[in-house]
């Protein structure tokens, strides 16, 4: 069962938010606290100093016990100015409303009023107005309070943060480790970004070791192949060794001789075969995509059909539409690859005749090559396309490379070389090309 | 003469033709082993790389026949190594592909005069954990059967003959090839490095002893 994605781990941004949220909830809530029980503090405060001063005001009208507790009144003729009477400290004249003023030091807080008795008064009763909270003296307090929420804020934003990342320190754990004696990358859950990162490592690593594993398997294709071709080399050179310590050691009757001449010439001829054959095999793993050309398969299977009857003794048929069309590839990979179709009829089979045929379907061209030689046992039919293997009628002198030079060709144009017995008597031998202009992908 | 490739069995059989021998050819193992029990032959020249029954499984079939016809073995590696193809299972020499003609007729001659008279001693020797009895051509380390090739036993009593005697290379190819002539191989000290392997199998002390620059001394102490 899956899980969408957004269900099943929360991102690294979820998780950041979600820990400095607490952090500042935290925070939030101490501060809150201790703001109300400070304010619920304050409050009491300024209510008993009310009380203070109604207590002196109605008790003791009279009697100043605390100049700084006490309810400071102070009348003045509204026509004069004079001050009528006064209990307590004297309070500046003021006009009429309320206002803040200092005596003597401290603040007061001043009502002033007309009381109209005694022709006319201006009366400004005081009570002490120093706040308990707004204090000059609590700055450094409340600036050490601030910084201590600063830090626990911070503290604990860090304490928090540490579990929400912990996945891509994992993650960083993880890759350190790699390499080591693993490929395989351990999935790491719990943050998406983490996931993204952990799987896109993983990708990145399958891919490497892809592109690792290719290339160790084309390095050992390559040794297997110079192996193979140092001793498919050294067998024409034993024979010419072999040969030429005879002449050297032994002085031959002269037709004798001529007869190891000729096997001579034979055997230089094989080299020659084989260096060639391995030189079109490397420019056909070389072929580049921005070589090819547009082939008129109809032209092509006519010159190699004039070409291969100019010898003689062979009548070679075309049978192909002239309007067959083109298709997409490599000119001299395709011509070397049917060329040696109908040579090998020719040389390992001994044909008479052979028929070329070109069909061109949906995506596919068929070019056919059939011949009425001595044809190949059926068990041999997938084996002789091998590199350096020859079937067992072949006539001697080949490379043993020609059919996995067509079976290479063939790959090349996004197709496949197939060997059945044919019509005439012989071999059939089937090339399926692409038709499509894009280039085959990589077929090994 | 035993070669897959046509051109390869064509020129040598033709090369050893004309140096005297009468040579059968066979392009296959199967066609070697039916001609081999068909009529008999003083020695087989044998390629090592062939397809379907190759050089070794030849040499094997042949020697647990109890045919031990000499063999030279062609191989197409061009390594030095002590594991040539061929010489374990039995084989006598062998010639690395291309090889000279003149080298093969002249082993092949040495084989053949080794072969006919071969003339060791009849008694037991005992060197060591080592007991060889000539006569049975058998050989026990501590009491236990050790399995030689025709070729391994010669060369162990030649060597148990002149115990305590340094034989260089070229001594030893002659005493046990017959090459009295001067030859480019590394065949004996192959031969001593199957003897040892087998002989030292199960930790046993080494009995077969390099002289660096000279050549091998069998000796019971170090």
């Amino acid at each position: 069962m899956r899980v969408p994605r957004f269900l099943r781990s929360a991102s690294l941004r979820t998780r950041v938010a979600i820990a400095s949220a607490a952090a500042a909830s935290a925070v939030v809530a101490v501060f809150t606290i201790l703001t109300s029980v400070v304010l619920a503090n304050n409050d009491a405060a300024q209510l008993d100093r009310r009380l203070d001063s109604i207590i002196d005001a109605s008790m003791y009208p009279d009697q100043l016990q605390d100049p700084r507790r006490g309810v400071l009144t102070t009348g003045r003729s509204k026509s004069n100015g004079q001050v009528v009477f006064q209990r307590g400290l004297q309070l500046p004249p003021l006009p009429l409303g309320t206002a803040t003023v200092e005596v003597n030091g401290v603040e007061y807080r001043v009502r002033t009023i007309t009381v109209d008795e005694q022709g006319g008064l201006v009366m400004s009763v005081g009570i002490r107005a120093d706040s308990v909270l707004l204090n000059r003296a609590r700055i450094p307090l409340y600036t050490a309070v601030g910084l201590v929420t600063v830090l626990i804020a911070g503290g604990l934003g860090w304490l928090l943060a540490g579990p929400a990342i912990r996945p891509l320190r994992r993650l960083t754990e993880h890759t350190k480790r790699l390499g080591k004696n693993t490929e395989r990358m351990p999935e790491v859950r719990g943050v998406r970004e983490a996931e993204d990162l952990s799987e896109a490592m993983t990708e990145m690593l399958s891919r490497l070791a892809a592109a690792q594993q290719a290339t160790t398997n084309s390095l050992q294709a390559a040794q297997d192949f110079a192996a193979n071709a140092a001793h498919e080399l050294r067998t024409p050179l034993t024979a010419m060794r072999a040969d030429l310590d005879t002449l050297r050691i032994h002085d031959l009757p002269a037709e004798e001789r001529a007869e190891v001449v000729q096997d001579l010439s034979r055997a230089q001829r094989r080299v020659e075969a084989i260096i060639t054959a391995l030189g079109q095999l490397a420019s056909g793993q070389l072929a580049q995509a921005e070589d090819r050309e547009l082939i008129d398969v109809t032209d092509m299977l006519d010159r190699v059909a004039r070409e291969n009857m100019r010898a003689g003794g062979v009548e070679i048929v075309v049978e192909a539409a002239d309007d067959l069309g083109a298709i997409w590839g490599w000119p001299g990979g395709l011509r070397l690859a049917v060329d040696n179709l109908v040579r090998n009829a020719v040389t390992h089979a001994h044909a008479t005749q052979i028929v070329l045929t070109a069909r061109r379907q949906e995506h596919t061209m068929t070019i056919v090559v059939d011949d009425n030689g001595r044809g190949l046992p059926e068990e041999e039919h997938q084996t002789v396309l091998g590199r350096f293997s020859r079937g067992s009628n072949a006539a001697p002198g080949g490379s043993g490379l020609g059919l996995a030079l067509v079976a290479q060709q063939a790959a090349l144009h996004g197709g496949r070389i197939e060997l059945s017995n044919g019509p005439l008597g012989g071999l059939r031998a089937t090339l399926t090309l692409s038709t499509s202009p894009e280039p085959p992908a990589d077929s090994d | 003469m035993v070669d897959d490739d046509p051109d390869v069995r064509t020129s040598v059989a033709r090369g050893l033709r004309h140096s005297g021998f009468d040579v059968r050819v066979a392009a296959t193992g199967k066609e070697a082993l039916r001609l081999l029990s068909n009529e008999s032959h003083d020695a087989l020249v044998l390629d090592v790389q062939m397809p379907e029954l190759d050089g070794v499984a030849v040499v094997t079939a042949l020697r647990a026949l109890g045919n031990e016809i000499p063999i030279c073995v062609l191989s197409a590696r061009d390594t030095v190594n002590d594991r040539i193809a061929g010489l374990e299972a039995g084989a006598d020499d062998y010639l690395t592909k291309p090889f000279d003609l003149g080298e093969l007729v002249a082993r092949l001659h040495a084989l053949l005069r080794r072969a006919s008279h071969s003339d060791q001693p009849s008694d037991t020797m005992t060197v060591g954990p080592l007991t060889i009895d000539t006569a049975r051509r058998l050989v026990f380390v501590d009491g236990e059967r050790v399995d030689l090739t025709k070729r391994e036993f010669d060369l162990l009593a030649v060597l148990a003959e002149n115990a305590g005697v340094v034989l260089s290379r070229q001594r030893l190819l002659e005493l046990v090839w017959g090459y009295d002539f001067d030859v480019d191989t590394n065949v004996a000290d192959v031969f001593i490095s199957y003897l040892r392997r087998k002989l030292e199998r199960d930790g046993l002390p080494r009995v077969i002893h390099t002289v660096r620059g000279i050549g091998y001394v069998l000796r019971d102490e170090p």
